[in-house]
């Protein structure tokens, strides 16, 4: 009786979980495989699942009219760029809220979590007209800038619960040896948490990758576009300029997921354990 | 578009030359960030083989901010096998849409491209056609534009309620798969209908023409790109030399003959530009018959809230074809929304 319900439940958890797996893999798949038709093919109704004339030459074509090189670059600049500097300046804040008593403290972390709650969108027009000011339109620090005091809020907070979570004997223990503030944030408190600093960066990576509109609004050339903005840079066929081409948006759709799946297949037990670790700690 | 307002509205001076379409090209006009180019030889050389629609948006607008490199139009395409005869009359087009709609089967008569952020281009179209002020929008021939667009889904049932999710893909696969005995979309379509995979629609039975004659005219509604120097640009006399060189009419023909539509006159008829073009080989109406009266995308073109009123005739032309409000709500919404734009002009 006992074995039946178990098996029961076995089976309804994995009746569901393929439901579910199926929902999230399907537009993926689909779009892998609409990469791999012809404009003429895409444009069919019922749509074909499987490509019926598969073709490579949607892939040679994006990569060319895209600069796949320079806006790869540019992704990982930007992405990396402005998460490691999150990650390290937002180390910096959490470890003065986990072990400051200053003035101002409760008031300045709240703050900072409610920074969390204002709308991008809001921000965008004074950004704006501050970088005209400023010379930043169109620069990688501009744009790394303006990501990395989007990310502070999350890093922050993250790394606090981990190293709330570190006992302070060990502070004390470094400030005995002559250590100072700094020395034991980079030396001490951040190598034991590495789980949590490595998430923070994980994170803001992925969120950096997948930003559209700061870039799109702050990026005025080829020079600084990255993989998503690029989304907006279909380019037509000859011949065929008018035409929304899906199969060359699903490509570039691709071209967008590609370089992240790898570096996210290597890294998940680390990313799933640390998100896992910093909720318990915190 | 909203880039496009941001760069206008902070006075951005990195951009020198600027491709804009008619929408855009209008609201640089009209706001004063794009300069006056009727001075330029390239604009004065060809000036007599511009189309009269452009030289009727030049006067509305007051200038020359634009030297058009391409000029395209809305044509109205229909399945012979679906529809034999070219609908003449709003009548004889219900006629036509009641016949060729078998429901069950998912064929419809008529498939405007109501989804896509194509609805607004659909109102704009029914508004031209039946005469409504287009300045005003408060008339009985703009109620009436709204009563024959609720009229195809709700009264004759020519127009399926999925209509609003149909975008310029959606209608082209429709229209190929032989699921529409009539569609509009822009000159493209042609070639993009009888190139899809299993098209049932070739170049024997996907006719075209102008639109059934509506209470006031039948014309097609006109778009365009065209080349602007902002007025913000540190450039303006390098912007203004490479103009006259971009907007020269062998430039202005190099591009046509990237199977581009021209936007003069004398390159519609030039033997190498129209061996080019497939769609201007057609008769029967040929393009000159198809374009002739045809307008721009008034009252959007000349008017200094763009973003606005693109939003606005979008939602009500989706509100109308979906359901959501019933002809005098709609009607009742866009005296409002209009209001409201244009307190701020």
């Amino acid at each position: 009786m006992i074995h039946q319900r178990r098996r029961l439940r076995n089976a309804l958890l994995y009746t569901l979980l393929v439901i579910v797996l199926v929902g999230l893999v399907f537009p993926v798949l689909f779009m892998a495989l609409t990469s791999f038709k012809s404009v003429g093919e895409v444009n069919r109704i019922p749509p074909t699942i499987i490509p019926r004339y598969p073709t490579w030459e949607n892939y040679p074509f994006m990569a060319r009219a895209w600069d796949f090189g320079l806006t790869l670059r540019n992704t990982v600049i930007l992405a990396g760029g402005s998460g490691l500097a999150a990650t390290v300046l937002g180390a910096m804040a959490a470890y003065a809220f986990s072990r400051g008593t200053f003035r101002g403290r409760t008031l300045m972390y709240s703050l900072l979590v409610a920074s969390m709650a204002v709308p991008a969108m809001v921000t965008l027009g004074p950004i704006f007209i501050a970088y005209l000011q400023f010379n930043l339109l169109d620069t990688h620090i501009g744009l790394i800038l303006v990501f990395t005091a989007g990310g502070m809020p999350l890093a922050t907070l993250l790394q606090f619960a981990y190293f709330n979570a570190i006992p302070r004997e060990l502070d004390d223990a470094a400030a005995i040896d002559g250590a100072g503030r700094f020395m034991t944030l980079f030396r001490i408190i951040m190598p034991i948490a590495m789980p949590g600093v490595f998430v923070s960066f994980l994170l803001l990576f992925i969120g950096g990758w997948n930003e559209f509109l700061f870039v799109f609004t702050l990026s005025t050339s080829p020079d600084t576009q990255v993989l998503t903005t690029k989304l907006y840079t279909i380019p037509p066929r000859e011949a065929d300029y008018q035409s929304s081409n899906l199969d060359l948006v699903a490509t570039a759709g691709m071209f967008v997921l590609l370089p992240l799946v790898p570096l996210l297949m290597l890294t998940q037990r680390q990313l799933v354990e640390g998100i896992t670790l910093g909720a318990v700690q915190g | 578009m909203q880039k496009y307002t941001l760069w206008g509205q902070t006075g951005y001076s990195h951009a020198d030359i600027m491709f804009l379409d008619d929408l855009l090209g209008g609201m640089y006009g009209i706001n004063g960030w794009a300069l006056d180019l009727s001075d330029l030889n390239a604009y004065t050389d060809n000036a007599d083989d511009l189309t009269d629609s452009v030289n009727v948006l030049d006067n509305a607008m007051g200038g020359v901010f634009r030297i058009f490199y391409f000029m395209g139009a809305t044509p109205f395409f229909y399945n012979t096998d679906l529809v034999p005869e070219h609908p003449a009359t709003w009548d004889d087009f219900v006629s036509a849409g009641l016949a060729a709609t078998d429901q069950e089967a998912g064929v419809w008569g008529w498939r405007p491209l109501g989804g896509g952020g194509h609805a607004f281009n659909t109102v704009l179209l029914a508004l031209h056609h039946t005469g409504a002020d287009l300045q005003a929008l408060d008339d009985d021939a703009t109620r009436a534009a709204l009563q024959w667009m609720y009229d195809w889904v709700n009264d004759y049932e020519i127009t399926p309620p999925s209509t609003i999710n149909e975008g310029w893909n959606e209608v082209i696969g429709l229209m190929a798969g032989g699921k529409a005995g009539m569609v509009w979309g822009y000159e493209g379509m042609y070639s993009n209908i009888t190139s899809t995979v299993d098209t049932v629609v070739t170049e024997d039975n996907l006719a075209w023409g102008r639109f059934p004659m509506g209470p006031a005219n039948d014309s097609l509604l006109i778009h365009g790109w065209g080349y602007s120097i902002p007025t913000a640009s540190k450039k303006r006399e390098q912007a203004r030399e490479v103009l006259e060189f971009l907007g020269s009419y062998d430039q202005l023909k190099a591009v046509a003959l990237e199977n581009v539509m021209p936007g003069l006159k004398s390159l519609f008829e030039d033997e190498e530009v129209v061996a080019q073009i497939p769609i201007l080989n057609l008769q029967n109406p040929s393009w000159g018959e198809i374009t002739q009266g045809a307008q721009f995308r008034y009252p959007i073109v000349n008017n200094p809230q763009v973003s606005q009123l693109w939003s606005m005739f979008d939602q009500l032309g989706e509100s109308i074809l979906s359901g959501e409000r019933n002809v005098d709500q709609a009607f009742q919404w866009l005296q409002e929304e209009h209001t409201i734009i244009r307190q701020a002009e």
